[in-house]
């Protein structure tokens, strides 16, 4: 006996038909590349930045590649009033190291001026897991609530409506870039220098290329807010620095895509441009994707990132991967910013203006990656001691 | 759900009602070549819109090399889709390995080939614990691998700490995505191989028969004496096997391992496991049908990034590719 598979009648031969249609919808929905009209990077071509320019850029960069100091952000105040409240911490997703972390600590700061009924809410991210989270604060009676790394608070409007009714102070930490207007729905906000760290990527690229025009590709996640600003930074950048000369071609690939899609769409970016030179990513976890991109590739290009995750400041320290320079926070420094915000609107303070509420950053490089050593990874701890002299009246440790 | 298809049993005279006359043969000759003619025409049409950059040998490295992870996990796939069965556990199972590679490597100093044989041996029993889950306490593997994928992706997020491991020992990106053999990253022809091997044995032992015939047929193939359990076991077994392997895969080319690392990739292996049953050998799920839909599907994806096009352009171009899919594969067991 013998089986034989059933043969399929026409409709079948109409697959290829079918899927080249599929390819031709998708083809129709290819928008004109990105791109700023401008001619193609070269070595041989001539510097486009005069030499007193990339002086100037040159010790802007090194300024920021400093260990950045500690200004104290406002006057000093009481958090006497503090003891007995408290508060709940939630970080954008448990699964993000440093925010995670800087949740935590935010906690145990809040422990240490007296809120000792603090917690931390862990989470797997998304808006129903926020949204829980701001039900059980307003349900369990907390004075505050730190959102951490960035939480929209445009996509929690209800529970912001319902824990301003509720008499919870709302605080949102490292929300977005300082010239970004505060938003009317939380009390107060940290925000973070995501532009500067774009526009300084774009000078050390062109420090790096002694002037001469480049093309630069930007990796953008959208649904993220400060993504867009960063994009454009990164082409105003250019533009002021390079006029037509450089070329700024952008991709945005979801974060929930990096794994799937990141690596083969900046590969076809180089192929399709390889005097690309400068990889921008807005979120630095894109790094292992765009690394063996660029290494296969063989075009001579670098990453210029956003982040600042110890993990791949580490990478850095192996000349073998092409990275450039990554900025970003120490997340330890961000949670005593957010924390004097919180302390601050729980004690009837002013708040600090939203322009002014944030943590420096540090630019990190292969030149100072080796600076990266606990305790304070390359950040110093006058940051500490500047906010703890601030907050007065403190119970002792 | 199950993957099982219809079966005609006929004499072993030649089938009358199929296959009869030129046309017919043509119309099945055409029908095997759909998918590959469909493939060939996309490339000229990216070529024709892209000639510079789409012929380039930069490219043809893209569309063979960066997709090998997909490419592994679908053959991972196909095996218990063949059987009859799904096993949605692949992705977490391909994720559970790459974490314990980076976390063996990067936090105990283990070297990186026991790390990966020790993250084979692992998928090997993850695989061997949904077949025995399946098989043995028979239960619906959609429900079951739905089950057991959520468990391991547990274990992925417990191992890592819910965080993304670097730093892994370049010498495994050497070994699968940097070494290049004729311009190609040699991680696809470790596909190419695994493929090879599955299509031989499922075309040309007698092994590959009596798995045809239970994943057609299960009842049939009882009746004729062939020990179902023991192929749907040593299926589900192989596919952890080989998506640990794409786990390995994904930690050569991007040097880490997360905890949603591998997951992704689930739906596109499934996307291609099913186109590949409309070609070469259609109506059955084949190896060589898979490594030809995971390229279509490469070539596809890079040639609309060439031409600039956004990420829901890919989105529409790969959905649409799993709709025709699963709609053929249907179409084709209800013929």
């Amino acid at each position: 006996m013998s089986h034989r598979l059933p043969r399929a009648g026409r409709a079948p031969r109409f697959a290829p038909l079918a899927a080249l249609a599929v390819a031709g919808l998708a083809i129709a929905g290819c928008a004109p590349s990105e791109t700023d009209t401008g001619s193609p990077a070269g070595a041989e071509a001539e510097a486009v930045v005069s030499e007193d320019v990339l002086a100037d850029l040159e010790t802007e960069v090194q300024e920021a590649m400093a260990v950045p100091e500690w200004e104290s952000p406002g006057p000093a105040f009481s958090v006497a009033g503090l003891a007995g409240k408290k508060i709940l911490s939630m970080p954008v997703s448990s699964q993000l190291e440093g925010c995670d972390r800087m949740a935590r600590t935010v906690v145990d700061i809040a422990k240490s001026v007296g809120m000792t009924d603090s917690t931390y809410f862990q989470n797997d991210g998304g808006p129903q897991a926020w949204v829980q989270g701001m039900n059980l604060a307003i349900n369990q009676g907390y004075d505050g609530v730190a959102l951490v790394c960035g939480i929209d608070p445009a996509a929690l409007a209800p529970q912001m409506e319902a824990a301003r009714e509720a008499g919870i102070e709302v605080v949102d930490m490292h929300l977005a870039d300082v010239e970004d207007p505060a938003s009317d729905l939380i009390a107060a906000q940290t925000n973070g220098q995501f532009n500067r760290s774009m526009e300084l990527g774009v000078d050390a690229a062109l420090l790096e290329s002694e002037g001469r025009p480049i093309d630069a590709l930007v990796i953008t996640s959208n649904e993220n807010p400060p993504s867009i600003g960063m994009e454009q930074a990164v082409r105003d950048e250019f533009e002021e620095l390079c006029g037509d000369e450089c070329e700024v071609q952008a991709i945005n690939i979801p974060i929930t895509d990096y794994a799937t899609e990141l690596t083969s769409a900046v590969s076809s970016a180089l192929v399709a441009n390889p005097d690309i030179r400068a990889v921008f990513t807005v979120f630095d976890a894109q790094t292992p994707f765009v690394l063996p991109a660029i290494q296969s590739s063989g075009v001579d290009a670098k990453t210029y990132a956003f982040g600042a995750d110890r993990t791949f400041i580490e990478l850095m320290k192996d000349p073998a991967n092409p990275m450039g320079t990554d900025m970003g926070p120490n997340f330890d420094w961000m949670a005593y910013t957010g924390a004097d915000q919180l302390f601050r609107v729980l004690s009837d303070q002013e708040p600090i203006p939203s322009e002014e509420a944030f943590s420096p950053y540090r630019l990190w490089a292969p030149e100072n990656a080796e600076e990266l050593q606990p305790p304070d990874y390359g950040f110093g701890d006058a940051y500490v001691e500047g906010y703890r002299g601030l907050w007065q009246d403190a119970p002792a440790a | 759900m199950s993957a099982t298809e219809t079966v005609e049993t006929t004499d072993p005279q030649p089938a009358p009602s199929v296959a009869q006359g030129s046309g017919s043969v043509r119309g099945r000759w055409g029908e095997k070549a759909a998918l590959p003619v469909a493939w060939l025409v996309l490339f000229i049409v990216f070529a024709a819109l892209a000639p510079e950059t789409f012929l380039s040998m930069g490219n043809l490295s893209n569309i063979l090399g960066s997709q090998s992870i997909l490419f592994m996990l679908a053959l991972a796939a196909l095996l218990p889709t063949r059987s009859g069965d799904l096993d949605l556990s692949l992705g977490s199972i391909g994720g559970l390995s790459a974490i314990i590679v980076a976390v063996l490597n990067v936090n105990h100093g283990v070297s990186v080939p026991v790390a990966c044989l020790v993250a084979v041996g692992v998928g090997g029993l993850c695989g061997a614990f949904n077949g025995l889950f399946v098989v043995k306490f028979k239960t619906e593997p959609f429900i079951m691998t739905l089950g057991t994928g959520t468990l391991f992706g547990g274990l992925v997020f417990w191992i890592a700490n819910s965080t993304t491991i670097v730093g892994v020992d370049r010498s495994l990106s050497m070994w699968t995505y940097l070494r290049q053999i004729g311009g190609v990253p040699v991680q696809f022809f470790y596909c190419l191989l695994v493929m090879l091997v599955i299509w031989y044995v499922m075309n040309h032992t007698p092994l590959g028969v009596r798995n045809l015939f239970v994943g057609q047929s299960r009842e049939v193939a009882v009746l004729s004496g062939i020990n179902a359990d023991r192929i749907r076991f040593g299926a589900f077994t192989l596919a952890g096997v080989i998506a640990a392997l794409a786990g390995v895969l994904y930690v050569g080319t991007t040097g880490s391992a997360g905890p949603t690392s591998v997951e992704t990739f689930l739906l596109p292996a499934y996307a291609a496991v099913f186109l590949g049953a409309t070609t070469i050998q259609p109506g059955r799920f084949n190896a060589l049908g898979t490594g030809v839909a995971v390229l279509f599907l490469a070539t596809g994806t890079a040639g609309l990034q060439l031409l600039g096009a956004q990420d829901y352009a890919q989105q529409l171009f790969y959905g649409g590719a799993l709709v025709l899919a699963v709609a053929i594969s249907r179409y084709l067991r209800r013929n």
